[in-house]
């Protein structure tokens, strides 16, 4: 309990909060922003984070990530744009609720959900820190080997329909991470006698250059922007909003419990949770006649569910470094470059760190709810923001950043590299998250292979870790394969 | 008596005047503290950062200390920069590899410099090994490694002082069975607890941490400059003129923590203002207790103790090295 409260005086730092802040701003700007989303808002912060201490560090980036699926329903009630893949469903009833002239009361109501979807998720997380570290004395290199495989297995299923290439370009990705001198035997590998090679690809240019660059070059090139429309004019919208949401309070909590499952099982995805909330609202509500017609309880139970997500994916996350979605990908990746290693590292030697994590995320989201619903009217102006006059002052940030990484030319050439194979990526519609999944998780199975067969040998293969997570990983990824796609 | 007079003048003049050169020189100039890893909070980053923020005021002239990173091959881009690149006029340094020294006798691929030609300014942080056990294991003290039939241990890959400091104990003659892979101490440590493996080790302050606050682990022996803890048992004391070679090849790193050195050719007056300044910082009260809420254990090794180190790993035999490798 004392370290639960030194966490919190940690983050209750004036230093803390303006990150949280920066992360909030971020993250709301970008997901109502046309084109850009949390993913990209993550990617750009990430080569900021290297100068700031890990509190800090996390405040910026927890809360940049914690808070993205609350700003997101703006643009998608106000004028029917996505705004982030979190935030479909949220459409077929806020949109329609703004064009009955009731956008501030969705409005309100989204925020209020979110904000009680969010703090559900980040207590499930909590409930989980006190066990962390007695989970992790049951795995062993051939427990973790089996996670980590599973995880590299789930590349297929975060590839959309594009099952085989998702697993080539984890493979890939594999291939990359095994660049440099191998960690056992001191061998070189793929670095063809260049010295900078040698440390094998940091990922500061991988990500940049895979995920950010990519998405601002094609933003300028389509160079769009949301059309406007009017404001409302509702009396008390906020009031109504805050009130709807209480009175269906049970439907909130039986939404974020879905969402944090979801979010708890690594691979089911951020698109697929709006989805199914709103199908658990068409299929069990009374009047459920009237979801997706400007139903509040279609808006409601999305948000709630969207939020509580996040803290069930930071479950596996701390624990065996398996990221569910892209956002964890990218969020895992800043948590390696400010030292914290999910896993073992973390709950043994920095025990305060996964409770620091949970008051970022109560206390931004709790802070976002409310500023956003009384901040409507700037979000109304940043969706009209033209990307031309924002995407180069990002692209230099970006380039700045990554050459200050080791103020070494040799990061931007590499960040260039992977911006070309990522706009080739992008161009031809496939996902670019297995090839950073492989390229984090690859290096970590070869290792745990390694130590695994030192341990055990040829009788690895009769290890009851070994039949037992294969034929389960297996059973799970192509029964779920099956429902997810149904 | 004139004469002397104006001999005097001369000497007392010429001193004056060299004095002032230095301090003229580095007054309002900046100095850059180059560090051979990322910026990671990682070890040397943080000794280096450390350093960086307090010798300033030490030098002749208050100069203004930046750090610069530069990662690379293992220390190498820093080793070969110093060498080569490095501004030779006293306002850059390096934190480099402990195993650059080791890496150049061997004639490591890359490896372009010569650090008998750099102007060694001292190290910071004398290394140290602690040597640990599940409490349930028959093994008490170094000696029980020697005599056990075979000694697991978690490692993470040759090359890494913990590593080194076990291979020592295999080449001493106990039987070593490595199990690599395992990339910090919380993931070592844990392979004990599990009784996966029978030992592990690691620098003192990062074992010790751990055996504080978990009573299933047994510290069994020490490696290094440690006051505390002197009833546990050492690896010094199991050193015999047969292996005293290969205990001196094996432990240049722990000796050496973290080396620092000006590159060739800097005029000798801003050498010695540096090694001064170096030596003077590693005192400094505010630095001292920065350290210890950093949790970094100082510990100064001279310039000419670092040569004399380096000489002995330089002139080892071919055969002497195939010992260690």
């Amino acid at each position: 309990m004392d370290i639960a409260f030194q966490a919190l005086v940690d983050v209750l730092s004036p230093a803390s909060i303006f990150f949280m802040l920066a992360g909030i701003f971020v993250s709301s700007t970008f997901v109502a922003l046309p084109g850009f989303d949390t993913k990209l808002g993550l990617a750009i912060l990430i080569p900021f984070i290297i100068y700031l201490e890990p509190v800090l560090a996390l405040s910026l980036m927890v809360s940049t990530y914690a808070v993205s699926n609350t700003a997101n329903s703006i643009t998608s009630i106000l004028f029917a744009v996505p705004g982030g893949s979190g935030s479909q469903a949220t459409i077929l009833d806020g949109y329609r609720m703004a064009r009955q002239g009731k956008a501030g009361q969705a409005l309100s109501a989204s925020f209020t959900a979110s904000a009680i979807g969010g703090i559900f998720g980040a207590l499930f997380f909590l409930v989980f820190i006190p066990f962390m570290p007695s989970i992790i004395l049951w795995f062993g290199p051939v427990e973790m080997l089996m996670l980590v495989f599973s995880g590299l297995l789930l590349i297929g299923a975060l590839s959309g329909s594009h099952h085989y290439e998702g697993i080539a370009l984890g493979l890939i990705g594999m291939i990359l991470g095994t660049v440099g001198i191998h960690y056992t035997t001191g061998q070189p590998r793929f670095t063809m006698d260049n010295i900078y090679l040698m440390d094998g690809f940091h990922l500061i240019p991988v990500v940049m250059g895979l995920f950010a660059m990519p998405e601002l070059i094609s933003l300028y090139i389509t160079n769009s922007t949301i059309s406007k429309t009017g404001t409302n004019n509702e009396k008390t919208p906020v009031r109504d909003g805050v009130r709807k949401t209480f009175q269906n309070l049970k439907l909130i909590f039986q939404t974020s419990i879905i969402g944090t499952w979801i979010g708890f099982v690594p691979g089911l995805g951020a698109a697929i949770t709006d989805w199914v909330a709103y199908a658990f609202c068409k299929s069990t509500l009374p009047n459920r006649e009237n979801i997706g017609k400007g139903d509040v309880r279609g808006v409601i139970a999305i948000d709630a569910a969207t939020n509580a997500k996040e803290g069930g994916a930071l479950v596996p996350a701390m624990l065996f470094g398996l990221p569910g979605s892209s956002s964890v990908a990218i969020l895992l990746s800043a948590f390696s470059i400010i030292g914290i290693q999910p896993g073992i590292a973390l709950i043994i030697d920095t025990p305060k760190i996964p409770y620091v994590i949970f008051w970022i995320m109560v206390i931004s989201t709790i802070i976002t709810s409310v500023a956003l619903l009384f901040m409507l009217p700037l979000f109304n102006k940043i969706t009209v923001i033209r990307p031309e006059y924002l995407v180069p002052f990002l692209m230099l940030m970006i380039t700045v950043g990554t050459y200050a990484v080791a103020n070494s030319f040799y990061y931007i050439w590499a960040m260039m590299a992977f911006t070309v194979f990522g706009m080739w990526l992008k161009l031809h519609n496939l996902t670019r998250v297995p090839l950073l999944i492989g390229f984090l998780l690859g290096p970590i199975a070869e290792r745990l292979l390694e130590t695994s067969v030192q341990l055990h040998g040829w009788s690895l293969l009769y290890h009851p870790a070994v039949i037992g997570g294969l034929c389960t990983v297996f059973a799970v990824v192509l029964l779920f394969k099956r429902v997810v796609h149904k | 008596m004139k004469f002397i007079s104006i001999l005097l003048a001369l000497v007392l003049g010429f001193s004056t005047a060299q004095a002032s050169t230095v301090e003229d020189f580095y007054k309002g100039n900046t100095v850059t503290v180059i560090i051979r890893t990322n910026a990671d909070g990682g070890s040397n980053d943080t000794y280096g950062r450390l350093l960086a923020r307090y010798i300033g005021k030490h030098i002749p002239g208050n100069p203004n200390v930046i750090v610069q990173n530069m990662p690379g091959g293992g220390g190498l881009i820093a080793a070969n920069y110093t060498q080569h690149r490095a501004k030779k006029d006293g306002t850059e340094f390096t934190l480099f590899a402990q195993g650059a020294v080791i890496e150049q006798r061997k004639k490591t691929n890359g490896v372009d410099y010569d650090v008998q030609s750099w102007n060694l300014i001292g190290s910071m942080a004398g290394g140290s090994s602690a040597y640990v056990v599940h409490k349930d294991s028959p093994i008490n003290n170094i000696a029980d490694i020697f005599s056990a039939q075979e000694v697991k241990v978690s490692a993470s890959g040759p090359g890494s002082g913990s590593y080194t400091t076990s291979a020592l104990l295999s080449k001493m003659g106990a039987n070593i069975k490595f199990i690599l892979g395992y990339d910090k101490t919380s993931t070592k440590v844990l392979a004990v607890l599990r009784k996966d493996v029978d030992m592990t080790n690691g620098t003192y302050s990062s074992i010790m941490k751990r055996v504080q606050k978990n009573p299933d682990m047994k510290l069994i022996g020490i490696l290094g400059n440690i006051d505390e803890n002197p009833q546990v048992d050492r690896l010094e004391n199991y050193v015999t003129p047969e292996n005293q070679t290969v205990f001196d090849l094996m432990t240049v790193s722990v000796t050496a923590g973290s080396p620092f050195a000006l590159p060739p050719g800097v005029p000798s007056e801003r050498v010695q203002a540096i090694r001064d300044a170096f030596k003077a910082t590693l005192k400094d009260a505010d630095f001292l207790a920065e350290a210890k809420k950093l949790k970094r254990p100082i510990a100064y090794t001279s310039p000419e103790k670092m040569e004399k180190l380096y000489q002995t790993v330089l002139s080892a035999s071919d055969e002497d090295m195939a010992k260690v490798e």
